[in-house]
């Protein structure tokens, strides 16, 4: 292998490991507030992307279908418990939030679709698209089960993946789909060229990973999050809604999703059922950091890149089996590891 | 201090014919209770008799049937969260401090309620329970599940007042406390009515509630079966026998 190689493979891991970042951030935030391990979180890179490409190519993007279906359902659901808590706050905020808004965003996409607005247009329409569907779906999946046990969410999360990814193949086929390149530059390094978009997913996950940072260490909404995720008995009684908890950290998490998927659309053919795997990937990044800690799941998440693309150069078929297997250890690592805090715990 | 039964002052809490079920059984049998502005009223009664499940259906973390009145205004239909905004404060047995937090983070979160409604300026409630509680300024960066048992109680109730409270409800504040930091407590207890907080206050420990107490409720089997003021019910021999006899006597 020379320099050449070494450093394209470098490259390419780093560019992976942004991606898994960006998903155990998201898998992490969602874990901490919800208890709910949310394996659909890949799904949302998916839409992000292929609303994107569909967009570029002038078509009105399944996903308007998708928004709007969620948004009845979500309506209702809240209309009912208007009606029987004769809220009329309840309902008026019913009304706000899942019919006009779904209806503006759906309707002005649908509308101005195929008019060629430009990339950055389309990108904030994907993103106003595919935001609201993560607090959407926890509104209907999982704030009526808030109180259950872990097991159960996560099989409510499989069953979510399932429903998106059907409705991704319903919306947009089974052929797979690429976004153009954010930008052509291209910055030579010595002997190597670094692509811009390489840049731009590298420098997107370093700033989410500090904005979240700050959000969580200074802001009284961050930590009030984080006293959702800690004691949920212990938040009610500060006054802090664990549905309100839990519809922002969906929120966020769909948006970290759909940005994701914006910046890798154009490396990376996308198709309706990418998103598992990434989010396994992304689950073994956010299990280096103990389903808890951002930077530890972030340094998990640049070892994963780097194992992974240079072990598809020297054993390229064993690929997968390589990056998974290397779950078992880390798992006994993390068993070791937390075996000490309860002992401190207790002390 | 109003401690005589005058309707011309309005109470901070008024409760009326409060009945609360788990499923079939019935744990509340129409319990009123009242409490006026700076007043501090104790319920006791044996294990089991319902004085968690009372604050629990006051605070609305359980489905109450009956009247709960705040400064006049019906409650009963609000969530926890409205509560809150309300100034009504629970400070529960098991604590349920964020134990995996800082001291500081906790005082925070005690202020969120009024910081989401406008009132920013948490930094000055912090420093006036600070005034109260100069040790919780000592620990401020340390997580709160490393306090010791007297540090933790009084985290607990530092963070209740950072909500600036008007009602306050202490479950069994001196549980699992020594003797000495008992007294401690109870004696902070006593002053956090300056502000004009009214305080109810459910204890085993009933020699000392009643001591700290303007007036008293006691409640047996869901049912409150006597009630007045709480030196008149000190010297009761009905009282003293139940609550007050050997069993109890070392631990006041």
């Amino acid at each position: 292998m020379d320099f050449g190689i070494f450093t394209f493979l470098l490259q390419d891991g780093l560019n992976s490991a942004a991606i898994y970042c960006l998903m155990a951030i998201a898998i992490i935030l969602v874990f901490t507030t919800t208890r709910v391990l949310f394996v659909a979180q890949g799904d949302f890179l998916v839409l992000g992307a292929l609303t994107l490409s569909q967009l570029q190519l002038g078509r009105v993007p399944g996903t308007v279908w998708i928004l709007a279906g969620l948004a009845l359902l979500a309506f209702a659901m809240e209309g009912a418990q208007a009606l029987r808590e004769r809220s009329r706050r309840r309902a008026l905020r019913a009304v706000l939030f899942c019919l006009l808004v779904p209806a503006l965003v759906g309707g002005g996409v649908a509308w101005f679709s195929g008019k060629e607005l430009g990339l950055a247009i389309d990108i904030l329409a994907t993103i106003a698209l595919v935001g609201p569907i993560g607090p959407l779906l926890y509104r209907i999946a999982f704030q009526p089960l808030a109180d259950k046990s872990i097991l159960v969410l996560m099989v409510v999360a499989t069953a979510v993946h399932f429903v998106i990814i059907s409705l991704s193949l319903i919306f947009f086929g089974a052929e797979g789909w690429r976004t153009p390149a954010l930008t052509d530059a291209q910055f030579a390094l010595g002997p190597v060229l670094i692509s811009g978009q390489v840049i731009a997913i590298i420098v997107t996950s370093l700033l989410l990973i500090v904005v979240l940072f700050l959000f969580f260490s200074n802001s009284v909404y961050g930590k009030s999050l984080i006293a959702t995720a800690s004691n949920r008995v212990g938040a009610r009684l500060m006054g802090i809604s664990t549905a309100q908890s839990g519809m922002l950290s969906f929120a966020m998490a769909s948006a970290i999703g759909c940005v994701s998927g914006i910046l890798i659309g154009s490396i990376t053919t996308i198709y309706y059922d990418t998103g598992l795997v990434l989010t396994l990937k992304g689950l073994i990044a956010a299990v280096f950091g103990g389903l808890a800690s951002f930077p530890a799941a972030a340094a998990g998440a640049v070892i994963l890149g780097l194992i992974e693309s240079y072990s598809a150069f020297f054993a390229s078929a064993y690929k997968e089996i390589i990056l998974f297997s290397l779950l078992i250890p880390l798992l006994m690592w993390r068993f070791v590891l937390a075996g000490h805090q309860d002992l401190e715990e207790e002390a | 201090m109003s401690s005589e039964h005058s309707n011309e002052t309005e109470a901070v809490l008024a409760v009326n014919d409060l009945h609360v079920a788990y499923g079939n059984v019935e744990a509340l049998f129409g319990v009123s209770l009242r409490v006026d502005p700076g007043e501090i009223v104790s319920v006791i009664g044996a294990n089991g008799a319902g004085k968690t499940t009372m604050l629990s259906a006051i605070m609305g973390l359980l489905r109450s049937r009956g009247e709960i009145r705040l400064r006049g205004r019906d409650i009963a239909s609000l969530t926890v969260e409205q509560r809150v905004a309300e100034h009504v404060s629970l400070v529960p047995e098991t604590r349920e401090l964020f134990m995996t937090m800082s001291v500081e983070d906790n005082l925070i979160l005690g202020a969120f309620r009024p910081f989401t409604n406008g009132d920013r300026d948490y930094r000055q409630t912090m420093d006036e329970v600070f005034h109260r509680f100069p040790k919780l300024k000592e620990r401020l960066r340390q997580q709160a599940g490393t306090l010791s048992g007297g540090e933790r109680a009084q985290l607990v109730l530092g963070r209740a007042l950072m909500s600036k409270p008007q009602l306050l409800m202490l479950d069994e504040p001196s549980l699992g406390l020594s003797p000495i930091i008992t007294r401690e407590i109870f004696s902070i207890i006593s002053d956090l009515t300056d502000a004009g907080t009214a305080i109810v206050l459910v204890e085993q420990n009933a020699r000392a509630a009643l001591q700290v107490s303007t007036r008293a409720y006691v409640l047996e089997n869901g049912l409150v079966t006597m009630e007045g003021r709480s030196e008149a019910l000190l010297e009761d021999h009905r009282i003293y026998d139940a609550y007050l006899g050997k069993r109890t006597r070392d631990a006041g």
